[in-house]
């Protein structure tokens, strides 16, 4: 059963040594725009880092109050110890609150590397500018790129993205407590292990049932845990697609051979909202397209400003497009107060859905 | 306390400037621009600029921010977003209930993300209710001096900007005007440097909270006659009170440093809580973000290397190499941080430089939240609790 992959791993933190190529140092990485490949052809196993609900906050003496609860809870993971293990933090320069927390780890004498990357992505110049950035982090002196290792990682995550992708395809055949986790662990294993798991999951998948219920799309800012999907599975909202910070904001699924893909690779991710000239609104039309939901579900994390700011444009044109939408601002986490708001979503869909015959 | 006379000079400048911009003439037209935006390329073309940022600014300074910035979130904007976008997206919505009527309508709009990501999604967002063209310039964070592919990246953006004014306006860029704009922009910058440094000495003959004041023509007359011919006097008037030991008119017992930007709306209010127990801020981070260097040479590269060392577009490292300086050559007893709830690149790694020139320098550091331009995040008697405190620790250890 998918269920018992979802339930066998967790998405903490995995410890070196849990992972195939558990000799290299480990590499966290803080945001999906940075290749893991690139990481990998640097030295070490890279391990997205995502933020988590079990650390108490200890974050009030390095940040602001007026910090995401994601930073809040990086902070506090490092504070407590808990990456220890980890011998490199790769950032991107995405969000203002990514920047600092790449200070952050510096001023604690973290090893970090820092991909000073373009925020417009609309401009010829930009693509010049990323490979120029990418190559400069390859040359770092300490870093022992190796083309070699280069391409066979290169290899291995764009079979991973591909499965991801056909995983994607299924999302409404399985409880999307297990995607979320499964979408998790994926990225804190070496991509032949999560491979492994991912095609299994596929196959099985692939003569599951589709779930029944109202089909909605999840857009937004990231969540710490797994309390949001619990609650879709229990109010039997099936998710068709997202464009989340955490999930589904993957790049394509082909392999790049060489740096310059890299840089290519990045510009058909689907856009962040940190990003200028991203086409956003278009691709949001694409999502609409593909998942036909019955209603959108656009989660903000107090405090995350690109998402806030994006939520005012998403709105307008789902509100021009007529779909039905809901906004749930969290600290990461579901509380009640957000249960009842989506039971009322679910009372306005089936409305809806009576009002147009039951189609 | 006593006043400085050139602040009546600096009124009208100011004055003319933004009923300059009200005017209609033939042919006039109006960017809206960021506050690092490269404004040299602009004033080349003659083409009049305002500043979003700074009208924000003075409608906080005036206390009329409140009104516009609960106007904005009735639209649907998040309170947690910066003030100062909030305030004047208030007085986009509705101008009727804005100073002046807002700024008057542009025809472009100019974002450089040297100072924050916010004014890219702030731009976005009024290019988009405005329906006007938006050009952007990314300057990517430097750490150190800019690298060289980070130069020629804004170098190539700059280029872009002059042919899409040249084409939206129907004018040329003249590159002698560009040059002398250049450097007029150069000389107010040192000027302004020069002034600031001025408050190194005791008594000092400034305090913040007249730099803050003082800053607008830097921000919004950068490159023309009227800023330099300003910081020309204001120049001159310190040199006579440093040359006759004169201060600010009271008695100066702690010599602070204010990082982040004012407090609009509060400005001297919260100064006259340091001020009561004999404090005196001879020193800012804030303005000092307009002493940035042109290099001779090509324009548009010295441009794009100066444009990218904007201070908030530096590192970690920079950033505290800068502060650790601005309070050992001002002789600073104390550092004062305005963790401003607006502006997350400023204040997200305020905690951590703390944590750094205390252990550096073993200076008293305090950190008070509040936000620039929004008046409800202001708390006044627990700020003054905090400030009393604070202070009474700094009279045991002078």
């Amino acid at each position: 059963m998918p269920v018992e992959h979802g339930k066998k791993h967790t998405f903490v933190w995995q410890k070196p040594g849990s992972g195939r190529n558990g000799d290299a140092p480990s590499a966290a990485v803080f945001c999906g725009e940075i290749l893991p490949e690139l990481i990998m052809a640097l030295g070490y196993m890279p391990k997205r880092l995502f933020p988590s609900v079990s650390c108490p906050d200890l974050s009030p003496a390095t940040l602001p109050p007026f910090s995401c609860t994601t930073a809040k809870s990086y902070v506090s993971m490092l504070l407590q110890g808990k990456m220890d293990d980890v011998e490199l933090f790769a950032f991107s320069d995405t969000c203002d609150t990514m920047i600092a927390l790449h200070s952050i780890f510096q001023s604690r004498g973290k090893k970090t590397i820092r991909l000073a990357s373009p925020r417009s992505i609309s401009i010829a110049a930009s693509r010049h500018y990323l490979l120029a950035e990418i190559q400069r982090i390859a040359a770092i002196p300490e870093m022992r790129f190796s083309e070699e290792v280069f391409r066979r990682a290169a290899s291995l995550y764009a079979r991973q993205r591909q499965l991801l992708k056909a995983l994607t395809e299924f999302r409404d055949r399985m409880p999307q407590e297990v995607f979320f986790e499964i979408g998790r662990y994926t990225w804190t294993v070496h991509p032949e292990e999560a491979c492994a798991v991912l095609e299994d999951l596929v196959k099985e998948l692939s003569t599951s049932p589709r779930r029944q219920g109202f089909r909605v799309l999840l857009l937004g800012s990231c969540v710490l845990g797994p309390g949001l999907f619990q609650l879709l599975d229990r109010l039997k909202l099936v998710v068709a697609g997202d464009n989340m910070c955490d999930s589904q904001r993957i790049h394509p699924g082909w392999p790049a051979a060489h740096l310059s893909d890299i840089a290519a690779l990045t510009y058909e991710r689907k856009p962040c909202p940190c990003k200028h000239g991203g086409g956003a609104a278009a691709c949001l039309d694409r999502l609409l397209a593909s998942c036909s939901p019955d209603g959108v579900i656009i989660h903000t994390q107090k405090f995350c400003d690109p998402h806030s700011w994006d939520l005012t444009r998403v709105k307008q044109q789902l509100a021009r497009l007529g779909v039905s939408y809901l906004h749930l601002e969290t600290s990461g986490e579901v509380s009640e107060q957000h249960r009842l708001r989506l039971e009322s979503f679910c009372e306005l869909l089936e409305a809806r859905r009576q009002h147009s015959g039951g189609r | 306390m006593s006043r400085l006379t050139s602040t009546d000079y600096l009124k009208k400048v100011m004055s003319r400037y933004y009923t300059g911009l009200r005017i209609p003439s033939p042919g006039k037209r109006i960017a809206w621009v960021t506050s690092g935006a490269p404004v040299e390329i602009l004033r080349a073309m003659n083409i009049q600029v305002a500043y979003p940022e700074n009208y924000a600014a003075l409608c906080a300074a005036r206390r009329q921010s409140q009104r516009l910035i609960e106007i904005a979130e009735s639209s649907g904007l998040s309170g947690d977003l910066c003030s100062y976008a909030r305030c004047h997206i208030g007085s986009v919505l509705s101008p009727n209930a804005a100073p002046w009527k807002g700024l008057p309508r542009p025809a472009v709009l100019i974002c450089c993300n040297n100072i924050c990501s916010t004014v890219t999604l702030w731009y976005e967002y009024l290019a988009d209710i405005l329906k006007v063209p938006l050009f952007f310039i990314d300057t990517p964070r430097v750490d150190g001096a800019p690298a060289s592919h980070q130069v020629a990246y804004v170098k190539r953006q700059l280029e872009d900007l002059v042919c899409f004014l040249e084409a939206r306006f129907g004018r040329r860029l003249d590159e002698q005007a560009l040059k002398a704009t250049l450097k007029t922009s150069a000389q107010t910058a040192k000027l302004w440097a020069n002034i600031r440094s001025t408050a190194m000495k005791r008594p000092s003959p400034i305090e913040a909270p007249d730099l803050f004041i003082a800053m607008a023509p830097i921000v919004v007359l950068r490159g023309t006659r009227a800023a330099l011919d300003f910081y020309q006097l204001l120049h001159k008037e310190l040199l006579v009170r440093i040359d006759n030991g004169v201060g600010i008119g009271r008695y100066e017992r702690v010599r602070l440093v204010w990082d982040n930007i004012a407090i609009w709306h509060a400005l001297f209010r919260v100064n006259q809580m340091f001020a009561a127990h004999g404090g005196v801020f001879v020193a800012d981070t804030y303005t000092g973000g307009w002493t940035f260097e042109l290099m001779e040479g090509d324009p548009l590269e010295s441009m794009a290397h100066a444009y990218l060392s904007v201070f908030l577009n530096k590192g970690f490292a920079d950033r505290l190499a800068d502060l650790e300086k601005t309070l050992s050559e001002y002789g600073a007893d104390g550092l004062v941080m305005h963790a401003n709830r607006s502006c997350k690149p400023y204040s997200l790694i305020q905690p951590e430089l703390a944590r750094e020139i205390s252990r550096r320098m073993g200076l008293p550091i305090l950190l008070l939240e509040s936000d620039m331009a929004d008046p409800r995040a202001y708390a006044e008697e627990q700020l003054r609790l905090r400030i009393e405190a604070f202070m009474e620790q700094l009279g045991g250890i002078l």
